[in-house]
């Protein structure tokens, strides 16, 4: 499991990339979805691509990590716990 | 308007006083005693008590008789319409307010018929009576009645009064619904239910009532033939036929006549009229024959008049002559004189007549059979079309006939039968016309409706041929000239690997053929699709190879867009589709006269991985026939630190509009396919 510590700031690196306006990282939880119909975000495949553009470039996770790991991007807590694990920079 | 509730009844007594008691809560009531001989001074009273009317015949006359003396009855009292029940108790008197409703509703004179609901317990000839006497009205008055036997009807007084019935007994019922029609009566169903107790008594004779039946439907049959018209019964008069609107439109005229009655049923039972006239002896007379049936009985005119073609000279008169022959003579005759074919013509006639007594009833079940069932099968809902030539317009048949053709000519003389065929969609389908108009507008501006029509033709006809030429291709070993048309700069991303880039391509020309165009670049690609088009690129993918060709469909992780990203980042080529948006995400961008929503997913893709995108576009050159490749300039998406948005993704998005507009201005004659 993540750290508390790490998940915020993992989650507010998320937000301030991807332009999110209609939540702020306090009062989105860590088990919210973050794609598909029933997520606040409503994020898209564009945003995937530039999350996982994102996470390669500041946590330097190599980008073939998430193909094909949809559970991965179920939310902040799956992504979070992944990203700590599998960083080689930016902790 | 005033409503009575009319009970015929003839022997009874059992039913009748609870049948009045009921319907008396409704509406007044009056019973016709058809002479009835269980009739007592009891009942008399008990009917009288319950406020009920009363008529007796002095001896049995018949239904028909009692309703048509209560309708005298009832027009002297000055009562509007009159609802019939039977006294058996089989229908429900708490069904009449649905009468009293439905009435009071209509605009014009119409004849109410109680449709029973059959359900389980209802006898199979009750069924089976039924069916066959909607068929007969049917056939009488081209018409629709969901119930013909039924008793409990609402009638209009006055109309049906007018009406010259001859049946006096159940016949009757029948007569009057073919009458009313051909007198201008709507007919309406209305849904009832029915009560069949056991120990139903019906006074309907079995072999009595079926010998009057036959003999109305034959004379209702034949008068229904004679052109002269019914009587006409309403108090409005009868409109006059639109000869003039049909003059004036006579395109529209002929599509109404093929489109109406064109039932599987009707279908075929034109297709048996056309037979057995067809067939028949009648040389000379055939088409005005069955033009005449067929509308009289308010069939399908066009069709059959198209199938009766088959039954032409010399084939099926011969055929009855020789059949004829043989049953007078016990052998064919086989010498083909002046004697035999001048001198002998009125033998020949004879044996014609003959022969097609046997062979129009034979020809006409088995043409009327397939008919029905071609129609059916034509007619089906339709499914969702995944084939290979999913863009394609037109029907399966079609296809069929053009990939036999393919096989048998060779693909020059198949492109060039398009032609005639894309002459008809030019010229009638309106839809793909209204969808052109547009893009040929902005290619020929202010041309002439004679000119709109050749260069619609030609666009219609280019894009039939690219879809001829990408089933051509899609069979392994077939390929077609090419000429080249590749910026020097695009030419090294083609050919060398390493060089990651983004093939965009477009639903243009023949964009299809794109695909197995990749045959000749000899590096990974990665297609992504609509999952929609995964049967077309299998098949595509079959003739390219595993391993070389590899297709991802947007129903993947993020859209499949992950998994092209890794494939870039790898020096891999990837195949999109630069102008349609799978996503929500769009960039919209003015081409040809209308505005085009582009995906930014590939100008996404391509600054994230810095690589080019590569725009494909392929036109279907046909003097001499070859594919045209036409590689542009690639273009470099510039990647940044932050998060791309859209607008920084837009200018790319209009050079690609430029590109395709430059190379349709290049070849008007393309088709672009903009939705769906």
């Amino acid at each position: 499991m993540a750290d508390t510590d790490f998940k915020t700031a993992f989650k507010a690196n998320v937000f301030e990339w991807l332009n999110v306006d209609c939540a702020t990282p306090e009062d989105f939880a860590d088990d919210e979805p973050l794609f598909g119909e029933k997520s606040r975000l409503g994020l898209d495949s564009l945003d995937a691509v530039e999350l996982v553009v994102m996470l390669q470039r500041h946590y330097g996770v190599p980008q073939k990590d998430f193909e094909n790991k949809k559970e991965l991007f179920k939310n902040i807590e799956t992504l979070a716990d992944y990203v700590q694990n599998h960083a080689t920079k930016g902790l | 308007m005033t409503i009575w509730c009319v009970i015929p009844v003839f022997n009874h007594a059992g039913t009748l006083a609870d049948v009045v008691r009921r319907a008396r809560e409704h509406l007044p009531v009056l019973v016709v005693d058809d002479g009835s001989t269980d009739w007592t001074p009891e009942l008399q009273e008990t009917l009288k008590s319950l406020d009920a009317h009363v008529i007796r015949h002095q001896r049995n006359e018949g239904k028909g008789a009692a309703i048509l003396t209560a309708l005298r009855e009832a027009d002297a009292a000055g009562v509007d319409y009159i609802v019939t029940l039977d006294a058996d108790g089989q229908h429900y008197p708490e069904e009449l307010p649905k009468f009293i409703d439905a009435i009071e509703m209509l605009q014009q004179e119409t004849l109410l018929v109680g449709c029973r609901e059959f359900g389980p317990g209802i006898p199979k000839s009750s069924c089976f009576g039924r069916s066959f006497a909607n068929f007969w009205f049917r056939l009488e008055s081209g018409a629709k009645c969901g119930d013909c036997q039924s008793g409990f009807r609402a009638y209009p007084v006055k109309a049906t009064l007018r009406l010259e019935c001859a049946g006096r007994r159940y016949s009757f019922e029948a007569e009057v619904l073919a009458r009313a029609s051909w007198g201008g009566v709507a007919i309406h169903d209305i849904p009832i239910k029915v009560h069949y107790p056991k120990d139903r008594i019906s006074h309907f004779d079995k072999l009595k009532d079926n010998l009057r039946l036959t003999a109305i439907h034959s004379r209702l049959v034949t008068r229904r033939l004679i052109p002269w018209p019914a009587k006409w019964v309403l108090s409005t008069p009868r409109p006059k036929p639109q000869i003039i609107k049909m003059l004036r439109h006579p395109w529209q005229t002929i599509k109404e006549l093929f489109s109406e009655n064109a039932t599987p049923c009707e279908l075929a039972w034109s297709a048996v009229v056309a037979t057995l006239l067809g067939v028949a002896p009648i040389f000379g007379f055939h088409i005005a024959a069955i033009l005449y049936v067929t509308t009289r009985f308010k069939l399908n005119p066009p069709f059959a008049l198209a199938l009766q073609n088959i039954y032409a000279p010399p084939l099926s008169p011969l055929l009855c002559i020789e059949l004829g022959y043989y049953m007078q003579h016990g052998e064919f005759l086989t010498t083909l004189s002046f004697q035999s074919s001048v001198a002998e013509l009125h033998l020949r006639f004879l044996d014609w007549l003959l022969g097609s007594l046997i062979l129009a009833p034979l020809f006409s079940v088995i043409v009327g059979t397939a008919v029905y069932f071609i129609a059916r099968f034509v007619q089906r809902p339709k499914e969702a079309d995944t084939a290979l030539l999913s863009s394609s317009r037109g029907p399966k048949a079609g296809l069929l006939f053009f990939s036999i053709l393919l096989k048998c000519t060779g693909i020059h003389i198949a492109t060039a039968c398009v032609w005639p065929i894309s002459f008809f969609y030019a010229l009638f389908d309106r839809t793909a016309a209204k969808r052109a108009r547009p893009t040929l507008d902005v290619l020929h501006p202010n041309q002439s409706a004679f000119m709109r029509f050749l260069h619609r033709w030609r666009l219609f006809t280019r894009q039939g041929q690219a879809i001829l030429v990408l089933h051509y291709l899609s069979d392994a070993g077939h390929t077609l000239p090419v000429v080249n048309d590749i910026h020097p700069d695009a030419a090294p991303f083609l050919n060398e690997k390493g060089k990651g880039c983004v093939a965009l391509n477009s639903h243009f020309g023949c964009w299809q053929a794109e695909l197995f165009r990749s045959n000749e670049i000899k590096r990974p690609l990665l297609f992504l699709a609509h999952p929609d088009a995964k049967p077309q690129l299998d098949k595509f993918q079959a003739v390219r190879g595993e391993g070389i060709a590899k297709i991802s469909t947007a129903d993947a992780n993020a859209g499949g867009l992950l998994e092209v990203m890794s494939h870039l980042n790898q020096g891999g080529m990837a195949g999109l589709m630069g102008d349609r948006v799978m996503d929500g995400n769009s960039i919209e961008t003015a081409f040809s006269a209308r505005t085009l929503k582009l995906p930014p997913a590939p100008w996404l893709l391509a600054a994230r991985t810095h690589t080019p995108v590569i725009i494909f576009l392929t036109a279907l050159q046909c003097h001499p026939l070859a594919l045209v490749y036409h590689v542009a300039k690639p273009i470099w998406p510039a990647d940044s630190e932050k998060r791309l948005k859209s607008e920084e993704l837009a200018p790319y998005a209009k050079e690609y509009a430029r590109v395709i507009t430059e190379f349709s201005n290049r070849f008007p004659d393309q088709w672009f396919k903009f939705e769906e």
